[in-house]
């Protein structure tokens, strides 16, 4: 038994998917996704197809231990549409705690933020963005599983949906060891320390997302209550399919007619009332969604012999402060000897405190990212980021544009379509 | 009681409101009648208005005016307004109208004046302005905004999925929100959100208005107290739920707060979130108000019980009932009034509860100094429970916690304050006078029409942009007279323009530093105190600004400012000061830091928007979350 085990990050563009080899031949996938936009090495079938190939032994039928799902963004799942995957023999599948089916909260939850994105989808049209803003919208929109209907981002392949890649996530793969998903954490403790059979040896704390009611209270799109009214209203109108007086609170017995004379608002008064009624910001609407849908990230600490592997997903702010105010919880990342970068390097997904003052020097990092244009990718990776890993002496790789030289453990895939590291442990 | 034959304008107009949140009030007796002072009404299609409150039923959301009720019709006036319902827009709008009477009655009734909006204006009321879970007062249109919306598909509580529920229905919000504006009046500063008890006095002060409104009505009282046999902390009664509905409706499957609940001293020093630090000081009043009402009651029932005071298993009898209901009223309404007129004696920014506090005490010391009813007693032990300490005072004895008075002694009166002070209760008393027609007519300014929004983000901005005009853009003549269209009223717009001058020549008697000053706000007093004198005064609020050079204080200024209180001899009688002073500058910068550090990652060319804490802490915002 060797004592490295291997990281690889595949080139997937804007998105995630990296496969975990230990060195007892143990095999976890965490996340398998693209953005439609994303022009990374692989399309469609081909990711699915080349991890589906790393994970075959001669002889043997292809088989990944545990596969992480961290979030339901498509750039993190949305390859689990394959069906590549329904020859792939799996232990277990874990998935944040929200994603559980039995969850009334939480599906409740995922049903609003549905309509919140699909009122958002059929109402874009009627807020003149200009064509960045629009481009914005229409990326987050994608990725959060809807998408608009003059977008220009379709689906990049036919059939597939986020709903889909979910299924195969609950349900699919040729046979698992454990029937169902694990969903994380499990229990109220913080942090949640566990063990499988799935992974011999292997101790699991699992830091995010935080497992209180008040996370819930957070994602609810309704909380902003007003962009949520106003855009079901403008969704529901804009397109002429529903005549606005099915949509008033009384009859038109009670309405005072538009002819009847007699004094009313003047302009100015009618012009402000409707932007309080029916103004939304569609971009920090899609921006919220987004937020909300990174905010439920797995964060997980995979203590795997002498190595302590700190995989965020996408884990916001929210997440981090919690973390960051927990004793234990510090002390797991104060040990990591490897940083996957959240978020593909964005200001929202890692803090300054974590990369400065707690996560040790000299540990390498991946950043799987893809570097683009808009004002959502404009700070995409986050050059303040960059430089205080940097500064910090943390060793990153970029997916998009690794360095020139690849030394410390990093190595480079075939014809560039992944990078490797090979870390002690 | 009449004396003519001529005579027949009633003094009172009773009108029908739900009490109680529709959803509660089904079960029957919750539909009350309550009497507001009676105005001359003008009414067209699309609105009715008295000289101070306008209802314009406009729906943003689908665009279209419902009609506007007719109080003086017949057939409505004699059935004590329309029945109670639901479903009745006309209905809604009479209940917005009698519930923001009531709430403007009342602070009239405790400051000893008429409230005025700024130049006269209405206040307007939309009862059905846009669809969403949340009320809310815009400055900028000097209205009330009541929303409505579907009551949640998936986890409706007792209501019906898709039901329509209205704000405008629960006398709490109308109260809340209607207390909001008229704080807004008193003290705009108020606004900004200096310290993290500004947003939080803001939120408790209209919790306490509705709360303890409620309590004045003997029609609500009797059930409660007979229902819980006298016990006004309950935690079963109906009665400790504020916007009982929304809570529900919201899916959240519990009613919004309730009262009753053991003080943690702790909890006060390590709260910072405006509506849950609101909420102590909520619970402190209240408990405040208990203990007075149990003091107050303790006879009653000894003389019940045959001496016991232990009361038997079973019923009330329902003349105790009706004695303890018209001592809880009673004590509702000196709670309700002791609080509203702290707000005179507030500096006119930046306030913590140790001000208010001080206020109360004070306000309450002047009026009433022997504290019979024990009623300021019962309030300082109880926000002594909670850790509500007062700042820079020795000892919790009522003496330290009064504000200090000034040495009329070491005085010489001052003749042109003398004068001013005398033309405004001038002003103010032929407003309250009883002869005086009813009410003097007050020119109002024409409505203005408010500025242009494109996007609702745009909406903070403008709430404060008033705030800052002209404090802050003033030369170093100081800001420019009141115009006419500011101040229609000729003898306010003099009054200013003298008091503005006042000032400038007495900024080291007002203990303000050298530089500009603004005047906002100028306020007679007539008030009655316990033993039958007149108190007569008046209250002005002078503001100062300081640059702070580039600091980002997410939208914030560094203000300083006095209230002054004078009486009609031209003696000060109170400087309320809220100085310039290095500690307070620094506990902004590190509220405003730590508000940064929760919120995001730290990263230095993350774009903080420049306004953050004004739209975090606006109206819009605070009441979305209380009423979510």
């Amino acid at each position: 038994m060797s004592d490295t085990l291997r990281i690889r990050m595949y080139n997937v563009g804007f998105g995630d998917c990296f496969l975990l080899t230990l060195p007892d031949g143990k095999t976890i996938l965490v996340d398998a996704g693209f953005h439609s936009q994303g022009k990374g090495a692989f399309s469609g079938n081909e990711l699915a197809a080349q991890v589906v190939a790393d994970v075959r032994r001669d002889g043997a039928p292809p088989r990944i231990d545990v596969v992480i799902a961290t979030h339901r963004h498509q750039d993190h799942v949305y390859a689990f549409n394959s069906n590549e995957w329904d020859g792939v023999d799996v232990g277990e599948v874990w998935m944040p705690w929200v994603e559980d089916r039995k969850n009334k909260a939480a599906q409740n939850l995922w049903k609003k933020q549905q309509k919140f994105a699909a009122n958002l989808a059929m109402a874009l049209d009627g807020f003149n963005l200009d064509a960045a803003a629009r481009d914005d919208v229409d990326f987050m929109l994608w990725n959060a599983g809807a998408e608009s209907p003059g977008s220009v981002f379709p689906a990049a392949v036919a059939g597939w949906s986020n709903a889909g890649a979910l299924d195969c996530l609950h349900e699919g793969f040729a046979t698992r060891d454990r029937a169902g998903p694990r969903f994380l954490p499990e229990k109220k403790e913080f942090p949640e320390t566990f063990d499988t059979p799935a992974l011999p040896g292997v101790k699991i704390h699992v830091l995010g997302p935080p497992r209180d009611p008040e996370l819930i209270e957070e994602l609810d799109p309704e909380a902003d209550g007003e962009t949520y009214r106003a855009l079901a209203l403008r969704a529901a109108t804009e397109g002429g399919a529903v005549a606005e007086a099915q949509l008033a609170p009384f009859g038109d017995e009670w309405r005072v007619k538009d002819d009847e004379p007699g004094y009313r608002l003047d302009a100015g008064e009618i012009a402000r009332l409707k932007v309080l009624a029916r103004g939304a910001d569609a971009l920090a609407a899609a921006q919220k969604l987004d937020d909300m849908i990174n905010s439920t990230s797995l964060v997980l600490v995979l203590q795997i012999g002498a190595a302590r592997l700190l995989l965020p997903g996408d884990a916001e702010w929210g997440t981090w402060k919690v973390i960051l105010a927990n004793e234990d919880a510090r002390a797991l990342l104060r040990g990591a000897t490897f940083f996957k970068v959240g978020h593909h390097g964005s200001h929202n997904a890692t803090s300054k405190t974590l990369v400065e003052k707690i996560l040790p020097k000299k540990i390498p990092a991946m950043i799987s990212t893809q570097e683009g244009e808009g004002n959502y990718r404009n700070n995409i990776p986050l050059h303040d980021l960059l430089d205080a890993l940097t500064a910090h002496d943390i060793r990153f790789m970029r997916s998009d544009k690794p360095k020139a030289k690849f030394t410390g453990g990093f190595s480079k895939g075939t014809s560039g379509r992944w990078i490797d590291l090979e870390l002690p442990c | 009681m009449r004396k003519s034959p001529l005579d027949t304008t009633p003094e009172r107009r009773p009108l029908r409101i739900f009490a109680f949140d529709p959803m509660l009030a089904r079960a029957g007796d919750h539909r009350v009648t309550i009497e507001i002072p009676y105005r001359k009404i003008d009414r067209e299609e699309r609105y009715f208005r008295d000289d101070r409150l306008e209802v314009v039923d406009y729906d943003a959301a689908t665009q279209r005016y419902f009609r506007a009720l007719n109080l003086n019709d017949p057939n409505v006036a004699m059935l004590e307004g329309l029945e109670p319902l639901e479903h009745d827009p006309q209905f809604h709008q009479q209940m917005v109208y009698a519930v923001a009477s009531k709430v403007l009655e009342n602070f009239d009734r405790a400051l000893g004046r008429r409230l005025r909006f700024r130049g006269g204006e209405r206040l307007r009321l939309y009862p059905h302005a846009f669809q969403a879970r949340n009320a809310y007062f815009d400055n900028e249109l000097n209205a009330v905004l009541f929303g409505y919306f579907p009551a949640d598909e998936e986890d409706p509580g007792p209501n019906l999925p898709g039901q329509l529920i209205f704000t405008c229905l629960s006398h709490d919000i109308v109260a809340h929100e209607v207390a909001h504006a008229a704080l807004s009046r008193l003290q705009n500063y108020y606004n900004e959100p200096t310290n993290p008890q500004v947003p939080a006095l803001h939120e408790a002060f209209a919790d306490i208005v509705a709360l303890f409104q409620r309590m004045t009505f003997p029609e609500v009282m009797a059930p409660a107290l007979r229902e819980t046999r006298g016990n006004l902390l309950d935690p079963a009664s109906r009665l400790l739920n504020i916007g009982a509905q929304f809570g529900t409706a919201a899916g959240m499957g519990a009613p919004l707060r309730r009262i009753a609940g053991k003080p943690d001293p702790e909890l006060f020093a390590r709260t910072t979130e405006p509506h849950e630090l609101g909420w102590i000081l909520v619970s402190a009043v209240y408990e405040a108000f208990v203990s007075t009402y149990e003091r107050r009651t303790r006879d009653l029932l000894r003389i019940a019980t045959g001496g016991s005071g232990q009361l038997p298993e079973g019923e009330l009898h329902p003349d105790l009932v009706n004695r303890l209901t018209a001592e809880c009223v009673r004590t509702a309404q000196s709670v309700l009034a002791m609080c509203i007129r702290a707000t005179d004696y507030l500096p006119p920014v930046d306030p913590t509860f140790s001000d208010f506090l001080r206020a109360m005490v004070t306000a309450d010391f002047e009026l009433n100094r022997s504290d019979d009813s024990g009623l300021r007693a019962s309030m300082i032990e109880s926000f002594r429970l909670r850790g509500i300490r007062p700042e820079s005072v020795g000892s919790l004895a009522v003496q330290s916690l009064l504000l200090d008075a000034e040495d009329l002694t070491q005085q010489q009166p001052d003749m042109e304050l003398a004068a001013i002070v005398g033309k405004l209760v001038d002003f103010g008393a032929r407003q309250l006078g009883r002869n005086t027609a009813i009410p003097i007519s007050t020119a109002e300014r024409p409505r203005r029409s408010p500025r242009p929004i494109s996007q609702t983000s745009d909406w903070v901005a403008q709430q404060y942009s008033s705030l800052t005009s002209a404090a802050d853009d003033a030369g170093p003549e100081g800001p420019p007279a009141l115009s006419e269209a500011d101040e229609p009223e000729e003898v306010l717009r003099e009054i200013a323009g003298r008091l503005t001058n006042w000032a400038k020549l007495n900024i080291e008697r007002l203990k303000l530093d050298p530089g500009r000053v603004a005047l906002r706000g100028y306020h007679p007093v007539h008030r009655i105190a316990s033993g039958g004198e007149l108190l007569v005064e008046m209250v002005a609020h002078f503001v100062q600004t300081r640059d702070v050079g580039d600091a980002d204080l997410g939208g914030l200024k560094y203000r300083a400012g006095v209230t002054m209180i004078a009486n009609i001899d031209g003696y000060i009688r109170y400087v309320i000061r809220k100085p310039f002073h290095d500690q307070r500058e620094r506990k902004m910068r590190d509220w405003v830091d730590s508000f940064d550090q929760a919120t995001d990652n730290g990263w230095p060319t993350e774009k903080r928007a420049a306004d953050r804490m004004l739209a975090a802490f606006s109206a819009r915002a605070m009441d979305g979350k209380r009423w979510r």
